[in-house]
């Protein structure tokens, strides 16, 4: 698929976000054809860049590749918005753009003088996309903020961990990932169909915080109708019995298992060869073998803990059971389903070579999402997007550079 | 600025089919004002008998994950298996733009529903399908669940320090994930579909959507050989208890002087004790931070503060003082958040048949020309059915017929 066939091939996007949920949003835009033009700044350049890991354990700002995997297909200019004549260069590129994004503290595109009511003025049928941890607009609409807190913030960290122990989290700033960058994007591809038929834009505002409740909203739910507090149940679910995460051989090694129906159970059963134990009268119902569902795990455990994982879970999944190694990062690369997804890609990047790179997790079968161009280097197309996309004279680049504009 | 109050994108026509993976995915169409008919079957999506429910009364319109995800469709409780079911469900399928399902791959095919039928009645529909693995590859038929998912796509592995076992995301983060891309990609096909007339079939993979969240675990693989898991713990930085539970605190980061010197300066000017020993160079330095040492020092000296404040008054003091301590809410914390409220984030529907108030989180974006609040309630199943075969042209008298043969259920 040529990218001038593809969806969004003639949506330009101004894109100011960095870090984390928003160049998330703009890369999956940049996969379905839109021209994301990328504005840094080589004073300040986009935070990841300075993020681990890096090529060879380098450090270098163009050998992220936490920031490569969320910004390649995109091309990067360089502007130093603290020079008030960066704004005309910006003026120029919104009026070419169709969508203007930021996920910048609440408050910064106004000091530029780029809010929502300015570029509306600059270009009328602007999407403008803002998307601040806690909306632009509260008594907490200014604190300062990480994914991580984020989590904490929401409530995925406190119901994340074992009963009794440490509120603990995925790990990861979760909410950045799929939340936030979803959220935002049904709420821009709501905006270009209106605006098709309308010819009027508007703003789209994605509270990082909200939109990350929106996934996760049963445990507030339950306390609003209910008065009850959910706590934290680690690997276990109310309504499966096995159901956890026991050790296989190996370094951090586990394998989960997941049995809801009696069916299941009995399927169990029988690959683990009907061991007396499980014969046993109180495992026969769901409830029996949730309320003994630590004597369960114990036995379960003691016979997965002698095998090889993957084997044993292929002939889970082969007998019927759910089931699936707790795969790590190299598992997952190397994962035989994966492989059939059309979900990697591999660029080549000038300075740190051949790297992988994860594609959306859908296939279309009209048009397929592209992976083209790796990672840009800080400022790689400043030059190319002001004389041939923005109509600056070679002249003038040159003067906007020595007034440090192109910093 | 007015807002179109729905109507703009109210001829936008989805079919959602999912029953209990995905069901969230449709439901943001109902946001930006879309016509969405959720396709159960008669016997009431699965979905409907799944807890918690309102009042922990056991019912099929008070479950809150049924509830919250179908607020603002129409239900058609139709039998696909029937014959005449499928007449219905195919004229339907020509006044569709989006169908979006979740059964196992080749469910529809085996009704002879699959999207190379439907896509000669109508070559402009989008047919997106969740599924655990997608529709090809060695796994695609193989059963699942949200844990296994998690676990496959690696997300779970991460969910852990050094060699501690995983722990499971709260909210069945697998299926919503799965939810949230159907909307994604069908959203951007049908763009694609309004501009050219052709629909297409979107593949959508929950384990391929769960390996999309792994952060940088990828490239630590790639690029430095490591498999990472948990960001890691070290001094100021992660949960420390307060007086009524826990609070996250993100006090040093890197080497950035500033963050340590001025959270230092508030808790101290607030009344913690003893942190000179804190101020010592070496607590500058990550590597020191990491030790056993360190972390059980800032623990001792911080929850001795701590824990004599709650977590709402650890998180207002650390904005006035621009430090970054949150607190580690739960889902009343959340409930009962100043932000949220101020802001009428949880709002209220009725919902006659239980006749209950339900809260819900509203939107999770808001736009100034749509209006993303949902006002009409979950439907009780077949609420619609006699509405939507009417639009479809069937007479009263066939659709007494179609209710009395139960190929279509039309509620009580």
């Amino acid at each position: 698929m040529a990218a001038n066939d593809l969806p969004l091939k003639n949506i330009t996007v101004c894109d100011f976000s960095w870090v984390g949920a928003g160049p998330i949003a703009t890369n999956i835009l940049g996969q379905f054809g839109a021209d994301i033009i990328k504005i840094e700044s080589k004073s300040k350049p986009d935070l990841l860049r300075a993020g681990y890991p890096f090529k060879d354990g380098k450090f270098g700002i163009e050998r992220s590749g936490y920031f490569a995997n969320r910004n390649p297909n995109k091309r990067s200019i360089s502007l130093n918005m603290n020079m008030p004549d960066a704004r005309d260069v910006v003026i120029r590129l919104i009026k070419k753009s169709d969508i203007v994004i930021n996920n910048f503290r609440a408050g910064q595109m106004e000091k530029w003088n780029l809010g929502y009511e300015d570029v509306k003025e600059i270009k009328k049928e602007i999407i403008y996309v803002t998307m601040s941890i806690q909306g632009d607009e509260g008594p907490h609409s200014h604190s300062a903020g990480f994914g991580v807190t984020l989590n904490a913030l929401v409530g995925f960290t406190y119901l994340t961990g074992n009963p009794g122990g440490e509120p603990f989290g995925t790990g990861t700033s979760y909410t950045d990932h799929i939340a936030v960058p979803s959220h935002a994007i049904v709420g821009i591809m709501a905006a270009l169909l209106q605006r098709d038929r309308t010819g009027e834009g508007q703003r789209v505002e994605v509270p990082q915080a909200q939109a990350a409740i929106c996934l996760k909203p049963l445990d507030i739910m339950d306390y609003a109708v209910n008065k009850r507090i959910q706590q934290p149940l680690g690997s276990k679910d109310p309504n499966a019995a096995p159901h956890g995460v026991y050790k296989v051989l190996g370094y951090r090694k586990w394998i989960s298992i997941a049995v809801f129906s009696d069916n299941q159970w009995c399927i169990l059963k029988k690959v683990m060869g009907n061991p007396d134990w499980s014969e046993d009268d109180m495992f026969d119902t769901l409830q029996g073998r949730l309320d003994n569902q630590d004597v369960l795990d114990r036995k379960i455990e003691e016979w997965t803990e002698i095998q090889d994982g993957t084997q044993l879970q292929y002939r889970l999944m082969e007998s019927g059971v759910p089931v699936g190694m707790v795969q790590d990062a190299r598992a997952v690369i190397e994962d035989p389903q994966l492989a059939q997804n059309d979900f990697w890609a591999h660029l080549d990047h000038p300075e740190v070579g051949i790297t992988l790179y994860n594609k959306v997790p859908m296939r279309f079968s009209k048009t397929p999402a592209i992976m083209e161009t790796s990672a840009p280097f800080l400022g790689e197309h400043t030059h190319e997007v002001l004389t041939d996309f923005l109509g600056y004279s070679d002249a003038e680049c040159k003067e906007l550079e020595d007034k440090k504009i192109l910093d | 600025m007015d807002k179109y109050n729905n109507n703009m994108l109210g001829d936008v026509r989805v079919l959602d089919l999912t029953c209990g993976v995905g069901e969230y995915g449709a439901k943001l169409y109902a946001h930006i004002g879309a016509d969405v008919i959720h396709v159960e079957p008669v016997s009431g999506d699965p979905l409907r008998n799944k807890g918690p429910f309102y009042k922990d009364r056991a019912d099929e319109n008070g479950g809150l994950e049924f509830l919250y995800c179908n607020i603002g469709k129409k239900s058609l409780a139709l039998d696909l298996s029937d014959g005449e079911g499928k007449k219905i469900f195919k004229k339907l399928c020509k006044t569709a733009d989006v169908l979006i399902e979740s059964f196992t791959p080749g469910y529809m095919d085996g009704l002879g529903l699959g999207y190379e039928t439907l896509a000669k009645i109508n070559p402009g529909l989008v047919y997106t399908a969740i599924t655990p693995f997608g529709q090809v590859g060695p796994y695609r038929d193989y059963p699942f669940s949200d844990l296994t998912l998690m676990a496959l796509g690696g997300l779970l592995f991460m969910a852990g320090d050094e060699n501690e076992k995983p722990v499971r995301a709260c909210g069945e983060q697998a299926l919503q994930m799965g939810a949230a891309y159907a909307s994604v990609g069908s959203m951007i096909a049908l763009y694609h579909a309004r501009n050219t007339g052709e629909g297409q079939f979107v593949d959508v993979s929950m384990q391929a959507s769960v390996a999309t969240a792994l952060e940088n675990a990828i490239q630590w693989y790639d690029l430095q050989g490591v498999n990472r898991r948990n960001v890691g713990v070290e001094a100021g930085l992660g949960p420390y208890h307060c007086k009524d539970g826990y609070v996250y605190v993100i006090g040093a980061y890197g080497r950035v002087r500033y963050m340590w010197e001025n959270f230092l300066e508030w808790i101290e000017k607030d009344g913690a004790e003893g942190l000179d020993e804190l101020k010592d160079e070496k607590w500058f330095e990550p590597e020191y931070r990491k030790t056993d040492e360190a972390r059980a020092i800032f623990k001792r000296l911080f929850e001795n503060y701590s824990k004599k404040h709650t977590k709402s008054y650890l998180y207002e003091e650390s904005m006035k003082n621009r430090c970054v301590v949150f607190p580690v809410s739960s889902g009343k914390d959340v409930f009962e958040n100043a932000q949220f409220n101020y802001r009428n984030f949880f709002k209220t529907i009725h919902h006659s048949a239980i006749d209950a108030d339900v809260y819900f989180p509203a939107y999770g974006f808001e736009m100034t020309a749509i209006d993303t609040e949902i006002k009409t309630p979950a439907p009780t199943r077949g609420q619609h059915s006699v509405q939507v075969l009417g639009e479809l042209g069937y007479s009263e008298v066939e659709i007494e017929g179609l209710l009395k043969g139960g190929t279509v259920y039309g509620g009580k």
